[in-house]
């Protein structure tokens, strides 16, 4: 599903050039829970965006589904995007204007689904996340894991093929952390394929993979082979 | 999708209540003067549009070759003669304005707006609609009559007014034909009563009545298919025709549609008040009316892009979730435009207010304007008006921050909370708009305080003539010395005197070439006849004077000169020209004998026109004073006391009692005739002056809100700087500094442009004021001194703050 190939992204401003990933080779693919970790500044989150489609990189090839992407414009990556690909943050993203139900609403709204199918899924989606209850609620309202398992919700209601998530657990305790993480698990097991940025080494320990970064390169990878055992047409 | 938009629209609004109150009240004032504006706009705009095909009336004008004055009148004779020969013509009429007149029923003496208008008139002017009466032939007999439906009342109560009769100015009779409905629309042609104008028809053929010009009003309503350039190429040839030879080439015939008409120049001997605005008036107000709308637009940008930093999260995640960038600024300009129709409702509001202010305006008064009534607001194309206006300049305000808002890129406003890299350019931008705010601003107040200082400089004048406690009565048929003699013994006057022509009023004169044996050329100079007591009653100075030279003056053909009629005349001193002959004309050839009998100082007596530089007369120019009882028009009475009132009621009763009159007592307070000279100056700096004090109003809100938010965004610098040891006035002085810098540049770059402006229009009034360095930086330090408060109000309360509060916060 994603093979990036000597990838490079370089942030420039006036006086300084921070080269933020610096050659990465990755191939993940479909139906795997791929984590990724490194120190501060080493370039997952950078990494992250880029197979997301939330950026560009400066240099090297990316192929999401088979398809190259690299040149993208940004209203190719947007359309590319939409519908493919689900997003969790750290910090929830939740818009705070809008209560749970219209926060999942958004990305079936963006796809234009008709508005029934698009209440079905809404409810679908808070239910597996077992939201439901507070779908009238607006983020500010509900607790740090009550506002993670919405951005879920969110993520996982246009049924994307990948599910981005950047430190998920970062800003929740250890319980709510944990049943993040098995919602996670559970959507990677229903063959939804997921790449998580994660400082946790016990969060990564729910994925087949892990990948390391440092200084913007892939330093090594460890299969957990018992996972990945478990999935084999990864 | 548009649920959505508008959902977040509204929470976004109300949860930044200040901001959101900031800008509808901003855009609200700024709305409520431009909808005003439009009313008024739309009011001359439906001037005669109830007219079937308004748009094919045309009106023939005239221009005089040797000076460009451009008429509204045409010759006489060219309406019967379009009719009898042009082709693509429907109905060509001749239109005679009356004026204030009287008409008599029985004891009832009323005063009457009337109009002179042939059997045609009904045809080119088919919008107005009979209550009773029959369009055929309509005023076609002569002494017949049409009359407003009040005006029917007025004379006749409930009888039907078809056949009855009146006598207009209590001599002629007319028969009255038909009862005119109110009509669906302001009009230019209208009057309460419609005499028949029958006479012109015969005239076809006189070449002398071809020349007269100036005295009748020629509308045409063309064929479908005939252009104006067809009519005016088909006029200039009748007139060519028709006319004398000199006639014909110091004139020439042009053609208006009604639409220049109501918005385009003014010309001379306009028909009626409602065309007397010109093009320039609308570009004033309406030039107002955008300074203020631009001001509060640029609250709306400035303090949209201000909050970008928080709204950029949000974009970032609906990019994230798919959403493409004309999506969100659909959503960002939504916003914009729930904004404004709310501050449109709030402006509607507001309108209430200003509507009676603005009808309160001397200049509408003065130009015979109807004042705007405010039930227009329940008229579905003003409410649908009000909603336009609201929607294009929510779009307008709404589009810059749309664009701005809706360009950020996800993957940078995710990256980091608060990230503060966009803040650069938009900084710039907050401060480029703050400066022409505040720019504009200054402007307009240096403005207003010079007008307003002119207008009190032209209202508190030493014109050198006694205006005080005098009162003008017209005296219409009553001879002078009747009126003097009934008056002249009644407590409450103290003196009276006669005149022909007010002076310092409207500019109408008398001029006379004069000529001494001492120049060669005849000097034109304007003339008034006086008697012998306006003299000392309006308090001129008599220079020199023969003995006895009052009854020189009124038995002899004496006259007394000015100053510079004197020196024109080639006199070496007043007393040089005593006893002189002269010889005085209407034109440059041949003459009466006169001799100076005295020569009083030069005063002021020139009328609105010279003040507004649109007049025919020299403000210093030569004059001349005679006595001629069958010239003078009104008594000027002081009164004894300074209670005037008690003088009307004394000269009215005297009026209907003592003189043996039909026309209704006119009556007007000398400073209401002087008034006109400085009214509309006044009127204009109070427009100005309202306008500046709303823009101050709107800039000080969006610095308030600036400020507060630029405050809010630095707390954590505020706490380390306090932590660091800075003082209170070091933060305060830290934050404002840069405001005070945008404030203090703008002002330095604003003040000498606003010197110039208003050193340059000064330069066209007569007697002008001095633009005062001093008020200028007064209103400039007033100005900046406003902003700095808000500005400190903010700064001085976020340096109080606790440092261990707002780096916790952080």
């Amino acid at each position: 599903m994603i093979q990036t190939e000597n990838l490079k992204k370089v942030y420039r401003t006036d006086e300084v050039e921070t080269l933020a990933l610096n050659g990465v080779h990755v191939e993940i693919d479909a139906g795997e829970f791929v984590s990724v970790m490194g120190p501060s500044g080493c370039g997952k989150s950078t990494l992250l965006n880029v197979l997301g489609l939330l950026d560009t990189p400066s240099e090297g090839r990316y192929a999401f589904d088979g398809q190259e992407v690299g040149d993208h414009s940004e209203r190719q990556r947007a359309k590319l995007r939409k519908g493919n690909i689900g997003f969790v943050f750290q910090s929830f993203n939740l818009i705070d204007e809008l209560t749970v139900y219209e926060n999942v609403e958004l990305p079936p709204l963006y796809l234009d689904i008709p508005s029934a199918e698009r209440d079905e899924r809404v409810e679908a989606a808070l239910d597996r996340v077992q939201i439901a209850h507070r779908r009238d609620h607006f983020p500010q309202q509900l607790s740090g894991g009550q506002q993670q398992r919405v951005a879920v919700a969110r993520a996982v209601v246009a049924n994307p093929k990948l599910i981005l998530a950047d430190e998920p657990t970062g800003n929740l305790d250890s319980t709510n952390g944990a049943q993040v993480m098995e919602l996670l698990s559970d959507l990677n097991e229903a063959g939804t394929t997921i790449v998580m940025v994660t400082h946790s080494p016990a969060d990564a320990e729910y994925s087949a993979r892990t990948i390391h970064l440092f200084d913007g390169k892939v330093v090594s990878e460890n299969f957990i082979e018992q996972e990945y055992a478990a999935h084999p047409g990864a | 999708m548009l649920r959505n938009f508008l959902t977040v629209a509204v929470r976004n609004l109300r949860r930044n209540g200040g901001t959101t109150a900031i800008n509808i009240f901003g855009l609200a004032v700024s709305l409520a003067v431009v909808l005003l504006v439009l009313l008024f706009v739309r009011e001359q705009w439906r001037i005669d549009r109830f007219h079937s095909a308004s748009d094919r009336i045309h009106r023939v004008t005239t221009l005089r070759m040797n000076d460009g004055a451009h008429f509204a009148t045409a010759p006489t004779p060219l309406p019967t003669a379009l009719r009898e020969s042009a082709p693509g013509i429907d109905a060509a009429t001749a239109v005679d304005q009356y004026g204030d007149t009287f008409v008599v029923r029985g004891d009832t003496s009323l005063g009457v707006e009337a109009m002179k208008v042939d059997a045609s008139f009904w045809q080119v002017f088919d919008g107005f609609q009979l209550r009773a009466g029959s369009r055929e032939r309509l005023l076609a007999q002569p002494h017949t009559a049409v009359v407003t439906l009040e005006m029917a009342r007025r004379l006749f109560g409930t009888d039907n007014p078809v056949g009855r009769t009146f006598l207009h100015e209590g001599e002629t009779e007319y028969t009255v034909t038909g009862v005119l409905a109110p009509p669906d629309g302001p009009t230019h042609v209208g009057g309460d009563v419609f005499l028949s104008l029958t006479d012109a028809s015969s005239a076809g053929g006189d070449a002398d009545a071809w020349g007269d010009v100036y005295s009748q009003w020629t509308y045409v309503r063309l064929a479908e298919g005939t252009s104006a350039s067809d009519l005016e190429a088909t006029a200039g040839i009748l007139f060519e025709r028709g006319a004398q030879p000199e006639d014909a080439s110091d004139y020439q015939l042009s053609v208006q549609s009604l639409a220049t008409l109501r918005f385009g120049p003014r010309l001379w001997n306009e028909i009626a008040g409602r065309l007397t605005l010109s093009g320039w008036t609308f570009w004033f107000i309406g030039g107002l009316a955008a300074v203020l709308l631009i001001a509060a637009g640029f609250n709306y940008v400035s303090l949209s892009v201000a909050q970008s930093l928080r709204r950029a999260r949000e974009v970032g995640v609906r990019k994230t979730l798919g959403a493409q960038q004309s999506q969100l600024v659909g959503q960002f300009l939504g916003e914009a435009i729930v904004t404004a129709l709310s501050a449109s409702v709030v402006a509607t509001m507001l309108l209430g207010g200003f509507v009676p202010l603005f009808n309160n305006l001397y200049l509408l008064d003065l130009l015979e304007i109807p004042p705007l009534d405010l039930n227009l607001l329940l008229d579905p194309a003003v409410i649908g008006l009000i909603a336009l206006t609201g929607v294009v300049v929510g779009l307008l305000a709404g589009a810059y921050p749309a664009f701005v808002l809706s360009s950020y890129r996800p993957a940078q406003t995710l990256r980091a909370q608060g990230d503060s890299s966009r803040g650069g350019g938009s900084q710039r931008l907050r401060s480029a708009l703050i400066a022409v705010q505040v720019a504009v601003t200054l402007f307009l107040v240096v403005t207003a305080t010079t007008m307003l200082r002119q207008t009190w400089h032209m209202a508190t004048a030493d014109h050198q003539l006694r205006t005080d406690r005098v009162a003008s009565v017209a005296l219409q048929d009553v001879p002078y010395d009747t009126f003097r003699d009934a008056v002249d013994d009644l407590p409450s006057v103290q003196d009276v005197a006669a005149i022909n022509n007010l002076m310092l009023g409207p500019s109408s004169y008398d001029t006379r070439y004069l000529r001494s044996s001492l120049v060669e050329t005849p000097i034109k100079t304007v003339s008034f006849a006086v008697d012998t007591s306006f003299v000392a009653h309006m308090g001129l100075t008599l220079r020199a004077s023969v003995s006895n030279w009052d009854r020189a003056y009124v038995q002899g053909d004496g006259v007394l000169l000015n100053q510079a009629a004197v020196e024109k005349l080639g006199f070496d001193s007043p007393s040089a020209a005593l006893g002189a002959e002269i010889t005085e004309d209407r034109s440059e050839t041949s003459g009466v004998g006169r001799t100076v009998v005295g020569v009083v100082d030069n005063f002021e007596y020139t009328g609105t026109g010279e003040v507004y530089g649109g007049g025919l007369a020299d403000p210093e120019g030569p004059m001349m004073l005679y006595a001629n009882a069958r010239h003078y028009k009104y008594a000027l009475v002081r009164a004894g006391s300074d209670d005037l009132a008690v003088l009307r009621g004394d000269l009215k009763d005297a009026w209907t009692e003592r003189f043996d009159t039909l026309h209704p007592f006119e009556f007007r307070y000398y400073d209401d005739i002087v008034r006109m000279r400085y009214g509309p100056l006044q009127d204009v700096a109070y427009l100005t002056g309202g306008v500046g004090l709303l823009t101050i109003l709107i800039a000080a809100l969006g610095l308030l809100s600036l400020a507060t938010y630029q405050v809010q965004t630095r707390t954590k610098e505020i706490g380390v700087r306090k932590a660091l040891g800075a003082s209170v006035t070091d933060v305060v002085v830290h934050l404002s500094w840069p405001f005070a810098v945008l404030l203090v540049g703008t002002a330095l770059v604003t003040t000498p442009i606003a010197w110039v402006v208003n050193h340059g229009w000064l330069q066209w009034m007569p007697d002008a004021v001095d633009v005062e360095g001093g008020i200028v930086v007064l209103c400039v330090g007033a100005v900046v001194g406003v902003c700095l408060v808000t500005i400190g109000m903010q700064t001085v309360r976020a340096a109080r703050l606790d440092p261990a509060t707002t780096l916790r916060d952080e």
